[in-house]
């Protein structure tokens, strides 16, 4: 009877526990979802900026958007150079649109624009 | 009295060792995870300081640009540059028969981009760099309690 009772308690000290990890498991990978996310939207914005920066400063250079176009082999499309380039795995499209004495660069990323700038030459 | 106490530690013995391993493996968990997304958490917002300082570099940049294509402009059409002096913190002096035009953008609390032109036959940039917006002054006294 003894026995029976105490394997009882264990029994119930199991599923217990296991009641408890389940939930902590459930919150600690949402928690490491989230990091997940926030890391690789971090690298993102890094990577957008960089690409901004490159062309902005080609541009910069010489007042030449051609110039910052070719540095990021990008092919005129419609109204503004465009330019698909890879980085950390994932696809960045870069739009650099001539404006008079300006270049504006726009770096979208699945669809959001993820970063812009505006440059302007002497 | 010996016989009674091995019997309830063979029958309580296990009793508490899974509840003290899930205790364990939780504690680690949390403090992995917590770790992990604060990490990302100061990582992602560097990212968006690091980008937002971009970003207002070159507006001011722009800025400063279409300042000095102004003036250049100006200068060439003959124009007085005084006249431009409404422009924000432009400041125009004489040295060696060349016109020195100095001028600041903000770009942000702390930094203002500092733009020197020298205008003669043609306009030259002798300087265009990011300073300080306020002077730096060590401190040189430490409030302690006295007691």
């Amino acid at each position: 009877m003894r026995k029976r009772s105490a394997a009882l308690m264990m029994l119930l000290e199991l599923a217990a526990m296991l009641l408890v990890f389940s939930l902590c498991s459930a919150v600690t990978i949402r928690l490491f979802s989230a990091a997940h996310t926030m890391t690789a939207r971090s690298l993102r914005i890094g990577a957008a900026a960089d690409l901004a920066q490159t062309a902005a400063e080609c541009y910069r250079w010489d007042g030449d958007a051609e110039h910052a176009a070719r540095e990021l082999a990008a092919v005129w499309d419609a109204d503004g150079y465009r330019a698909e380039l890879v980085r950390d795995g994932e696809m960045f499209t870069v739009y650099l649109y001539p404006q008079e004495g300006k270049l504006r660069i726009s770096v979208w990323v699945d669809g959001e624009n993820l970063y812009e700038i505006t440059v302007g030459a002497i | 009295m010996s016989r009674a106490v091995k019997t309830k530690r063979v029958i309580f013995g296990p009793i508490g060792i899974a509840s003290l391993i899930v205790c364990f493996a939780v504690l680690c968990m949390t403090v992995l995870s917590v770790s992990a997304f604060v990490a990302a958490k100061d990582s992602l917002r560097d990212a968006e300081a690091v980008a937002a300082a971009r970003r207002d570099f070159y507006a001011a940049d722009l800025r400063a640009a279409e300042i000095a294509v102004q003036l250049r402009e100006a200068y060439y059409r003959g124009e007085s540059l005084t006249e431009l002096s409404e422009l924000p913190d432009v400041q125009l002096s004489q040295k060696d028969g060349e016109l020195l035009v100095a001028f600041g953008v903000p770009v942000d609390d702390m930094q203002v981009l500092s733009v020197l032109l020298s205008f003669d036959t043609e306009m030259e940039i002798l300087s265009w760099q990011v300073l300080p917006s306020s002077e730096w002054s060590p401190e040189d006294s430490i409030s302690v309690w006295h007691g």
